[in-house]
């Protein structure tokens, strides 16, 4: 397992206690790929689970398809990504991949200037509400956005991050991590774009 | 990511050094800051281009789209 590492806290929702995690900062592209063997048998599950219920298909949850030993793959070795994983009771509970290079600011005064960009951020099916109607950990998404942050200020980002997110994450990423929402990109899919700004960062990363 | 670094020497001319200036001051960057960037963006296009990708300009507006070459 990966060296650069440090505690942090996530809720434990079946206590309501804070519980200690492990923030791994470096993770290899083998580690993603077993955090997906261990994944994806309990996201297919949770998908079976909702569409036995008669959940229609536009109202399952919008990251089902997402595979992270490919993410991995195409990410490995190369030193514009780096990928984050956040482990609880020895099981990886959130995984994110940002992205260093390439990605500029767009909201003002900072536009044009240099940000950390969450390619792909996810919590374990576990702890989805979208999966299971007994997600075991809560803060998990928060910590990693939070990772994030932190690399941004180290990189000389100032705290700037950014990401396009699905419609179903958007409430997440305004009022938990203190973003803000700019529309629809039309180069994007049509994703909404959200941002950090430098001066929310600091409020953020006191959570 | 390591927190090993290594420091070198960097010979620039001075036309060089200018635009690394100004890239810094305009990124509010530091020079070491902008150079890792460059080596990243670097690496990351030129094994898109080597796994027969193309990196292309497109202005939008004018609905132009130019191909750049990398060596």
């Amino acid at each position: 397992m990966s060296q650069a590492q440090e505690a942090v806290e996530v809720i434990d929702r079946a206590t309501g206690n804070p519980v200690t995690a492990i923030l791994h900062k470096e993770l290899d592209e083998l580690e993603i790929i077993d955090v997906e063997i261990a994944w994806s048998p309990v996201r297919l599950q949770g998908l079976r689970d909702l569409r036995q219920k008669g959940i229609p298909a536009n109202k399952i949850p919008q990251h089902v398809h997402w595979n992270w030993a490919v993410k991995a793959i195409q990410s490995s070795g190369m030193l514009a990504f780096r990928s984050f994983g956040l482990e609880a009771a020895g099981a990886m509970q959130g995984l994110m991949i940002v992205c260093l290079t390439g990605k500029n600011a767009r909201l003002d005064p900072d536009k044009g200037k240099p940000l950390v960009y969450v390619d792909f951020i996810e919590t374990a099916p576990w702890n989805a509400k979208e999966f299971t109607s007994s997600p075991i950990y809560k803060g998990v998404g928060v910590r990693l956005m939070q990772a994030a942050a932190r690399t941004s200020i180290d990189e000389g980002f100032s705290g700037r991050v950014g990401l396009h997110g699905l419609a179903q994450a958007g409430p997440f990423y305004t009022n938990a991590c203190e973003m803000e929402g700019l529309g629809p990109d039309p180069s994007y899919g049509k994703l909404e774009y959200f941002e950090l700004a430098a001066a929310k960062a600091v409020e953020f990363l006191k959570k | 990511m390591s927190d090993d670094k290594k420091t070198m020497t960097l010979n620039l001319t001075d036309a060089e050094m200018r635009v690394l200036e100004d890239l810094a001051k305009k990124k509010d960057l530091t020079k070491t800051a902008v150079v890792r960037q460059a080596i990243r963006l670097y690496q990351m296009v030129d094994a898109r281009l080597a796994a027969g990708d193309k990196l292309v300009f497109e202005d939008e507006k004018a609905q132009k789209k130019v191909e750049l070459m990398v060596l």
